[in-house]
């Protein structure tokens, strides 16, 4: 080894400090986020229904997943720069709190949270035709949120459940009474689960500027497997988000009636699912439209939302159509509902 | 492979373990250390442009076999360097070490892309 050092002695010299210039570009990290097409994974590798074992299906049914880099390297950002299907912009928001870590945990209890939407959503609407299959949840609440001042922060992780609190008037289990029952003390006995189903207590105390404790709740709809039939299988996943969440269900009801709703296309697309079906806004369109065209598929649902949200996706996604040079007519599909999904695809078959 | 074999004794013989160890840890240390910024920009650039992530791979898989290549022709350099009047064929033992290690990458990467992906990628 002393041999190559000493003859390639001249060349280290001159190259340490470019070396050491390169790998800081390469390595230190910026408070900006980028936004990269990413691609399609077919819901039948994430869930499995133990139903209709015999049915063949022509084509597939995939959610769309894209690349979101929270805090690149320079080197990332300025490749990003150049890729004209990127979105890059700063860190903002609780987002810009949070470590990298923390926001994979928030982006994997989105996937967790949407798998069991998705399910009690396409469970109850094929229950509609097939009293066999039956759906049974119960509801929980779980950490969604912490904010830099929280009290014992490091205990509490994301997708604890919530389960009471000592409050002024004794021991409370609803978050909507968490407010008018601490409010004689600085600080209060929290009881959560973890997600390994370990019960802890802490006490969380008051932030003396906010008067708030700096936790956020959600609650979530959990699935009942054991009173839930077919059983079903969901494999782990490395995507996070609940942006697949219309694609699970309509794959899910496709996996629990007896005809086929895919008529043999490719189906892609995007948006979250709420209890009642109806579709929710999702980030990352453009990078989104992106990967669908890359991989060339022929059905894209896009949510189509009311007027209470600020932004509407169908127009985000015409818009991208518009800069990328992509032409949407008869693959982009604006959808509010589970339903109008649904509605479109047995159309085609008609 | 007898005949690899015969020349291994005869390096081993003519340089000893730890001089031959040596000129592998040199090696080894600096093509990795001109390698690792090559890997650390395919993984960056692979993860902006994740829709063609196979092809990476696969352009992964052949810079780390160029990688083993290079790392055999510094620790050729370093035992020609220790003993410039060698006698023994240093050059067939590297070629042979070469070979025998870029097959476990190509191994190695045709995994990645036909098992390990599709696993990972749920």
């Amino acid at each position: 080894m002393n041999e190559l050092t000493e003859k390639a002695w001249p060349i280290i010299k001159l190259l340490l400090i470019p070396y050491i210039c390169l790998m800081f570009l390469l390595i230190y990290p910026i408070e900006y986020y980028v936004d990269a097409p990413g691609g399609l994974t077919e819901v039948e590798s994430l869930i499995d229904v133990n139903y209709n074992e015999d049915k063949v299906t022509q084509g597939t049914i995939s959610t769309t997943y894209i690349v979101a880099l929270n805090r690149p390297s320079f080197f990332q950002f300025m490749v990003g720069y150049f890729s004209p299907y990127t979105t890059i912009d700063a860190l903002t928001g609780s987002y810009a709190d949070y470590t990298n870590e923390e926001i994979s945990q928030i982006s994997y209890w989105d996937k967790y949270t949407s798998v069991d939407a998705s399910i009690i959503v396409a469970f109850q609407a094929a229950s509609n035709d097939n009293s066999e299959i039956i759906i049974d949840y119960v509801e929980k609440v779980f950490v969604f949120g912490k904010a830099t001042y929280l009290s014992n922060y490091d205990l509490i992780s994301f997708g604890d459940e919530f389960i009471s609190l000592v409050g002024d008037t004794g021991t409370i289990t609803s978050i909507d009474d968490i407010a008018s029952n601490t409010l004689l003390e600085d600080a209060y006995d929290f009881t959560f689960n973890k997600v390994d189903g370990e019960e802890y207590t802490v006490t969380l105390t008051k932030d003396s500027e906010t008067l708030k404790f700096g936790i956020t709740f959600r609650t979530a709809y959990i699935v009942n497997r054991e009173t839930t039939f077919p059983e079903y299988n969901v494999a782990n996943s490395n995507i996070g988000g609940p942006s697949g969440g219309l694609l699970q269900t309509l794959a899910i009801y496709n996996m629990l009636v007896p005809e086929d709703i895919t008529q043999g296309l490719k189906i892609a697309g995007t948006g979250t699912i709420q209890y009642d079906g109806s579709v929710g806004y999702i980030g990352g369109v453009k990078q989104k439209i992106a990967t669908a065209y890359l991989n060339k598929v022929d059905v894209f649902f896009i949510p189509n939302l009311d007027d209470n949200y600020t932004y509407d996706n169908y127009q985000e996604a015409l818009k991208a159509c518009e800069e990328l040079n992509i032409d949407p007519t008869g693959w982009l599909v604006p959808v509010a509902t589970f339903q109008d999904a649904l509605d479109y695809l047995q159309g085609l078959g008609d | 492979m007898k005949n690899l074999l015969l020349k291994w004794k005869d390096l081993k013989a003519e340089y000893g373990l730890n001089a031959i160890i040596d000129a592998l840890f040199g090696g080894i240390l600096y093509g990795l250390l001109i390698f690792v910024p090559v890997y650390i920009i395919l993984v960056e650039i692979a993860m902006i442009f994740m829709y063609q992530l196979y092809t990476f791979v696969v352009i992964i898989t052949f810079t780390a076999m160029f990688n083993v290549f290079i790392i055999n022709k510094l620790t050729l350099k370093a035992l020609q360097l220790k003993k410039p009047e060698h006698t023994s064929d240093i050059r067939s033992i590297m070629i042979a070490h070469a070979i025998f290690w870029m097959s476990i990458v190509l191994i190695i990467g045709i995994i990645f892309i036909t098992i390990i992906i599709p696993i990972l990628w749920v």
